[in-house]
C-alpha cells in the first residue's frame, strides 16, 4: 500500500512538473539540445572603442533531420540578448542597426527592446550542414556597462500568413555567459 | 495512519505545484513569447510571391492617397530587378526619404541591408562594403567559412551588390505614384487598417517585419 502511494506521488511529481507546468519542460541549459535549434555554430560580439557595437553568427549549421521537419509556416531567430542581472538590451544598444548582412534564407533583422536577432522565415529552404554567416552592426549606448555577459537564443515561430505572425512556439538556450567582447561555439 | 500519510503527501504536492507555476510565472522570460502574446505583434511586409498580394497593397495604398493625400507613411518599395544607385535616384525622388535599402549578389545568396542618410544611396552602399570587408577579414581568421562568403567576398571587391528594395516615408500620394512605377513591383504600406483599430482597441504595438522578395526568386 505504502509502495502503491509513494508510486502515485511520484507520478503525480512528474506530471504535474511536464505537464500542467510546461515551461519547465523549457530548456535552460546551454546547446543544441531541442529540434529546431542549429547543431553546430558560433555567437560572437565585437567591440570597438571599449563598447559592442556587432553581433555576428559564424558558421551556423542544421542536420537533415531538424529540416525536413520545417515547413512553410516556420520561421526561426537566432537572438542576442542581455545575460546579466539589471541590465537591460536597451542599456547595451540603442534602436535600430547600421549595415546588416545574413545568409539565412528568408532573412531578416530585428533590434527590438530586449534582444536584436537574426531571422529566418524559411527554414525550409536551409540546406543540411550548409555553414550560414551573418552580422548586424548596431548602435551602442553612450553609457553601455564596461562589463556584461550576453545569452544567445534559438526561437521557433509559426507564420501562417495571419495579421499577427510569426508566433512563437518555443525557444532555447544557445549560448549563456557570453562575456563582451568575445564569442563562443555552441 | 496510511490515509493520513496519503493526504498529507498530497497535499504537499499541490503545495508545491503552486509555488513552481507562480516561480514560472515570475521568472523572467528570456525569449519575447510573453511580450508577443501581451503587448507587441508581427507582421511580416514585402512578400510578393503571396496569390493577390500586390494587388491588395496597391488598392490599399490608393484608397490612403485618396482619402489622405498629404500623411506620411513608412512603405517597403520592392523592385522588379536588381538595380543601381544611380536608377534608385532616378525612381525615387528627393520629396520621399529613404531609410534603409536591400542589397544581394544576384543569383547568390546571402541579404544585406545598410541605412540610408539623407537619401544619399551611395553612401548606404560604400557603408555595407566597409562593413563587410571588416566582417570578412576578422571571419576569415577562423575556420569554416560558408561558400557564400567567399562568393559575396568577391562580388564586393567588384562592386556586384545591387539594390532591390528601399525602406522609405513618404506623402500617400507620391507613394502611390511610384506604385504604378514599371520598376516597381509593391509599395507595402507599413500600415493596415484592421490593425490600426486593434491597436488603439488592445493598446498592441505592431512590428513590421522586411522581408521583401528578391528578383532572382533566391530566399
Amino acid at each position: 500500500m505504502k509502495h502503491n502511494i509513494l508510486f502515485l506521488c511520484f507520478f503525480l511529481f512528474v506530471f504535474t512538473l511536464c505537464a500542467i507546468n510546461p515551461s519547465y519542460a523549457a530548456d535552460y541549459t546551454e546547446g543544441d539540445d531541442l529540434w529546431f535549434s542549429p547543431d553546430s555554430g558560433c555567437g560572437y560580439n565585437g567591440v570597438n572603442n571599449n563598447k559592442m557595437d556587432r553581433i555576428d553568427i559564424w558558421s551556423v549549421s542544421w542536420n537533415s533531420n531538424a529540416i525536413s521537419e520545417f515547413d512553410g509556416w516556420d520561421a526561426l531567430e537566432l537572438e542576442f540578448r542581455s545575460g546579466t542581472s539589471g541590465v537591460q538590451w536597451r542599456d547595451l544598444i540603442d534602436y535600430g542597426y547600421e549595415s546588416t548582412y545574413s545568409e539565412l534564407p528568408g532573412a531578416y533583422f530585428e533590434n527590438d527592446s530586449d534582444d536584436a536577432s537574426f531571422g529566418c522565415h524559411d527554414p525550409h529552404y536551409l540546406v543540411a550542414n550548409q555553414n550560414y554567416e551573418g552580422y548586424m552592426d548596431l548602435y551602442p549606448q553612450s553609457s553601455q556597462p564596461s562589463s556584461f555577459q550576453l545569452i544567445v537564443e534559438c526561437e521557433w515561430a509559426k507564420d501562417y500568413g495571419y495579421l499577427y505572425d510569426p508566433y512563437p512556439e518555443d525557444w532555447e538556450y544557445l549560448l549563456i555567459n557570453l562575456n563582451k567582447g568575445s564569442g563562443r561555439y555552441w | 495512519m496510511n490515509r493520513k500519510l496519503y493526504i498529507l503527501i498530497l497535499s504537499l504536492i499541490l503545495i508545491f505545484s503552486s509555488v513552481m507555476q507562480v516561480m514560472a510565472q515570475e521568472q523572467p522570460s528570456p525569449s519575447n513569447i510573453n511580450e508577443c502574446i501581451s503587448n507587441s505583434s508581427n507582421i511580416i511586409i514585402g512578400d510578393c510571391t503571396k496569390e493577390g498580394y500586390t494587388e491588395e497593397a496597391l488598392n490599399k495604398i490608393s484608397i490612403l492617397a485618396d482619402k489622405n493625400p498629404n500623411d506620411y507613411y513608412k512603405a517597403l518599395i520592392v523592385f522588379n530587378e536588381f538595380i543601381t544607385t544611380k536608377e534608385v535616384e532616378t525612381i525615387i525622388n528627393s520629396s520621399i526619404n529613404s531609410e534603409r535599402i536591400w542589397l544581394a549578389n544576384p543569383n547568390h545568396i546571402g541579404v544585406a541591408t545598410s541605412a540610408v542618410r539623407n537619401n544619399d544611396f551611395i553612401g548606404a552602399v560604400n557603408t555595407f562594403y566597409k562593413s563587410f570587408n571588416e566582417y570578412v577579414s576578422k571571419r576569415l581568421v577562423h575556420d569554416n567559412v560558408s561558400e557564400a562568403l567567399m562568393t559575396n567576398k568577391k562580388a564586393v571587391e567588384q562592386g556586384d551588390f545591387k539594390i532591390y528594395a528601399v525602406l522609405v516615408e513618404g506623402k500617400a500620394n507620391d507613394l502611390k505614384s511610384l506604385a504604378t512605377h514599371t520598376s516597381i513591383r509593391i509599395v507595402d504600406l507599413h500600415s493596415n487598417q484592421d490593425c490600426a483599430v486593434e491597436e488603439t482597441k488592445d493598446n498592441i504595438a505592431v512590428n513590421y517585419i522586411n522581408i521583401p522578395t528578391r528578383p532572382d526568386g533566391i530566399k
